[in-house]
């Protein structure tokens, strides 16, 4: 597929409200790829949060070294999918301009999506075509 | 008077926390990694429900510590399974 060798702010652009086109769909693995692996990025950030905060609750010696393990985990997880999304170009730590900028396109995305009328009753295209039929 | 000390109930309920976080992660990522295309991102998703699974059942077991615990055979054993990806 040529869409991984693309950087991600070629694929990211104001999407067009005719999703049902197929020509619309170009980049779409892209675009579905970033947002899932940004949302497990936050997840895995919460999840050391949320950890940390335990730890400082509990007490109990067999309950902590268990916590501080998956915490250790977390951590590497983390890592890991941070690594993955920098190298792949949907993270920029170290160009805020970069970043701000794929913030920007994101925040205009779902700003569209939203507005869209996902699901509706007819998805017929007929009419967009000559037929002759009907 | 039992010689194995219980959880404090503050204790049970960051545990309790914790374990529901770790099953709405664990839901997300084993039907978000149906959605993905990507094989690196694939990859990592499905390891992270796997070891998940794992951390489920550490904390299950800690739990089992607490006052409030539901013994574990009262529970139906088809609820409790979790069976891993490959």
């Amino acid at each position: 597929m040529s869409y991984d060798r693309k950087s991600i702010n070629e694929i990211k652009r104001p999407m067009n409200s005719d999703y049902l086109e197929l020509e619309n769909a170009d980049g779409m693995p892209g675009l579905v790829d970033s947002t899932v692996a940004l949302d497990f990025l936050i997840a895995a950030k919460t999840g050391i949060r949320n950890l940390a905060f335990a730890l400082t609750e509990i007490e109990d010696s067999e309950a902590r070294a268990i916590i501080t393990s998956l915490l250790n985990e977390q951590i590497d997880l983390h890592t890991e999918i941070s690594d993955m999304m920098m190298q792949k170009g949907w993270f920029h730590p170290y160009n805020v301009k970069e970043q701000f900028k794929l913030d920007q396109i994101s925040a205009k995305t779902s700003l569209r999506i939203a507005g869209l009328e996902l699901f509706p009753g007819d998805t017929s295209r007929l009419g967009t075509f000559a037929t002759p039929n009907y | 008077m039992s010689t194995k000390k219980t959880l404090a109930p503050h204790e049970a309920f960051e545990l309790h926390e914790l374990l529901t976080f770790k099953n709405v992660c664990a839901t997300k990522a084993v039907t978000m990694s149906k959605l993905v295309k990507d094989d690196e991102l694939k990859t990592l998703m499905e390891r992270d429900f796997n070891s998940s699974v794992e951390q489920i059942k550490e904390l299950q077991s800690l739990l089992q510590n607490s006052d409030y615990a539901v013994p574990e055979n009262t529970i139906k054993k088809s609820e409790s399974e979790i069976t891993p990806i490959h």
